[in-house]
């Protein structure tokens, strides 16, 4: 009688867990699972949008490896992923640590320096086209710097994608600063108590106790901005349209071009698949790269 | 006891709101809303679902024509909607998921890809009221330069709703600011232009450039690509062969432009907006609908012509370009009649557009009107487009202007050898034209 009544439990308690995550599976089934599949069949087909898709197997992949707009494409994002990750890292816990120490007015400071992180995309990339624009703000300030009455900032080979670097990171420090105080405010105040007890300097209590305690966060942070510098679009599409010479023309803009500009949606698709399979091979290696640091600790 | 007296009285009551209702109805009702016999033999109702841009003007004005429509044939149901923004991105993607509109209004850039894709449907001369397709165009000025953008294969796939082409604007002001006379010293080829937009640009003591004479379009591809184009065309030559010295001239032209600190990519922010702040001398990156723009920010202005080369062999001033009333060929051929029913009924009242909107659709009816003729500088319009050409009806446009982009990009920004900067985007566009057939 008793283990009926615990089977009968048991049974009922799993259909109602199945009901209650129901919603959230159908929603994700929907919108996730079938547009990503959906996704994967279009890469290998021939896809105007204007006519059906017709079937052509893995040319839209071959014709990846001999298109330079593609290799173009994956060059400059990777130097917009550099340019756009290891400075957030960096800098948003050296201000993560900052706003952590005491001081006058530091609540106003950090509500201040996250406002960018409230600004969308668009708004971010508008404002900072008018700013560096050549008769702009930002040239009247670097003129002394730069002696150029005209500065190109958003029309020149060089600074361009710096400029566009700048503004990413701008726009994202802010966001990272705020989890990385997170992450920081979880660590015991004992650890650094018993490592000073120990002898250690500020910089030895940093890299051997907060670091290792920050490994989460860690993981949060590299993996959530790499996979943004990655799909970054808006600020490419508003600043420059991917000029000038496709010399900011990320992969993310290059998909919207090739898929509704140019009536390409199979090879549109194709470079989504790279870059979602390369995406995923990035997150695997810091995941793994992280646990096997824990295994090493424990 | 109640239940018995609620229903003594309910039944009655019900009956006589029955009778109440029947002769209220009867003594209000239009007889024409009865279905009668007549209706009954009449042709099937259709519904027409329309997408038009979001120009507030023109919606009003659309709306009261669909009105009008509507009545003139009851059993046509137009569904109208102005789409507020992304108009492209919308319908091509509504066209990909079989949702798209049965008549819409688009420019003349994606009606190559169009036509290419089967997604058009030709006019339906006999649906609306003609006996040809020539009876049909001899209701536009010019119709072998003004309805060429969609003529394919020698048969009319779409009804201009507007017709465009660029002109110069001139601000006077700054004209006679530097000693120049609008009418007398405007430059009627592009070798005068360099010499008279050196007068007109200004930089202050630190070297900036505050004033442009002139400028090109280049901040997006697809004007870029008209303009050279023209240019290329103008001397004989195709922009779609990069490799001649007709295209090599244009685009030394503008290489130069940039290179002698006259403007370029830098300083380009758009349509208008240069002209508009009086940093512009010249701009010919307009039509005749920034009137009202110009207008209301008080500048005192003149239009001249698009000039053309020195030694050009035709007179193609910058492309006209058009929005077509199209009609999406996955619609039911009824549907597809009514769709071309409506285009025409709404583009047969060209002179109330123009008065309302300043949308010109060049059809004799307007240009003799006195709306036409009351409106400055419109003829300098009407005359370029007599002698103009469309850009090239390719499918893939969007994508050949993108390489051309590209090409001047190369040489300007990254400092590339003309020659070899044209080399690559001619293998692009071979490359981009094969696939398309």
């Amino acid at each position: 009688m008793r283990s009926w009544i615990q089977r009968e439990f048991l049974y009922r308690r799993r259909v109602y867990g199945v009901l209650f995550v129901a919603p959230a599976m159908l929603f994700f089934l929907v919108f996730s699972l079938y547009p990503t599949l959906n996704g994967f069949y279009l890469s290998l087909t021939e896809y105007t949008l204007l006519k059906p898709p017709v079937f052509v197997g893995f040319e839209n992949y071959t014709k990846l490896a001999g298109n330079d707009q593609f290799q173009n494409g994956v060059k400059v994002t990777l130097w917009f992923l550099l340019g756009t990750t290891v400075p957030k890292w960096i800098l948003s816990l050296a201000l993560a640590m900052l706003f952590l120490a005491p001081f006058r007015g530091r609540e106003f400071f950090k509500t201040l320096y996250f406002t960018p992180t409230l600004l969308s995309a668009v708004v971010v990339s508008l404002v900072w086209k008018l700013l560096l624009d050549p008769n702009g703000v930002i040239s009247a300030l670097a003129k002394p710097i730069t002696r150029d009455p005209d500065t190109l900032w958003l029309s020149d080979r060089i600074l361009t994608p710096i400029s566009l670097i700048f503004v990413d990171d701008w726009a994202g420090i802010p966001f990272f600063m705020i989890i990385w105080i997170a992450g920081l405010v979880g660590i015991p105040r004992v650890f650094y108590e018993a490592a000073l007890i120990d002898g250690t300097t500020r910089w030895q209590a940093f890299l051997h106790v907060t670091l290792p305690l920050l490994r989460p966060t860690i993981l949060f942070v590299v993996v959530i901005s790499t996979i943004n510098s990655f799909q970054s679009f808006a600020l490419q599409y508003v600043m420059t349209r991917g000029g000038p010479s496709d010399l900011t023309t990320t992969i993310a803009l290059l998909v919207y071009n090739y898929g509704f500009n140019y009536f390409r949606m199979g090879q549109a698709a194709a470079m989504s698949v790279f870059m979602f399979f390369v995406i995923i091979l990035i997150t695997l290696i810091y995941i793994r790269s992280v646990r096997a640091e824990e295994t090493s600790y424990t | 006891m109640s239940q018995v007296s609620v229903k003594r009285f309910t039944l009655p009551a019900i009956l006589v709101l029955i009778l109440l209702a029947a002769t209220v109805s009867g003594c209000v009702a239009i007889p024409e809303s009865q279905p009668t016999e007549v209706e009954d033999a009449g042709p099937e109702p259709v519904t027409v679902v329309y997408w038009g841009h979001n120009f507030t003007p023109r919606v009003e004005l659309d709306e009261k024509y669909i009105a009008e429509f509507m009545e003139l044939n009851p059993h046509i149901t137009v569904e109208y909607e102005a789409i507020p923004t992304d108009f492209d991105q919308k319908l091509r993607t509504a066209l990909a998921a079989g949702t798209g509109p049965d008549l819409f209004a688009q420019w003349n850039g994606d009606i190559g890809t169009f036509y290419a894709q089967g997604a058009i449907a030709p006019v339906a001369f006999e649906a609306i009221g003609y006996d040809s397709q020539q009876a049909f165009m001899d209701l536009y000025v010019a119709p072998e330069n003004t309805l060429q953008g969609a003529m394919f294969d020698g048969k009319l796939y779409g009804i201009p709703n507007e017709l465009s082409i660029y002109g110069c604007y001139v601000n006077n002001r700054l004209f006679e600011e530097a000693g120049l006379d609008p009418d007398t010293d405007f430059p009627a080829t592009w070798e005068e232009m360099l010499v008279v937009a050196e007068k007109l640009t200004k930089r202050d003591d630190e070297g900036r450039l505050v004033q442009r004479g002139f400028d090109f379009s280049w901040s997006n591809s697809v004007w870029m690509f008209l303009e050279y184009g023209a240019m290329v065309r103008q001397l004989g030559g195709s922009e779609l062969n990069l490799l001649t010295p007709e295209a090599e001239k244009a685009m030394q032209y503008w290489v130069d432009w940039e290179a002698n600190g006259l403007g370029g990519p830098a300083y380009f922010e758009g349509q208008m907006s240069g002209f508009i702040a009086e940093e512009l001398a010249i701009e010919c990156d307009m039509g005749s609908w920034a009137r009202p723009g110009v207008l209301e920010a008080g500048i005192d202005y003149t239009v001249k012509s698009v000039p053309i080369w020195e030694n050009a062999v035709n007179q193609n001033h910058f492309d006209i370009y058009a929005y077509f009333h199209m009609v999406n060929s996955r619609s039911e051929p009824a549907v597809q009649e009514a769709a071309w029913q409506l285009a025409e009924y709404l583009d047969s009242h060209p002179a109330d557009y123009l008065a309302h909107t300043g949308l010109l659709q060049a059809r004799v009816e307007v240009v003799e009107s006195e709306t036409f003729q009351n409106i400055p500088f419109l003829d300098v319009f009407l005359d370029q487009m007599t002698t103009s050409m469309y850009s090239p009806r390719i499918a893939r446009f969007t994508e050949v202007a993108d390489v051309l982009a590209r090409v001047r990009d190369r040489i300007i920004v990254e400092g590339m050898d003309l020659k070899e900067s044209m080399a690559i985007g001619q293998e692009e566009i071979d490359s981009i034209l094969s696939e398309t057939r």
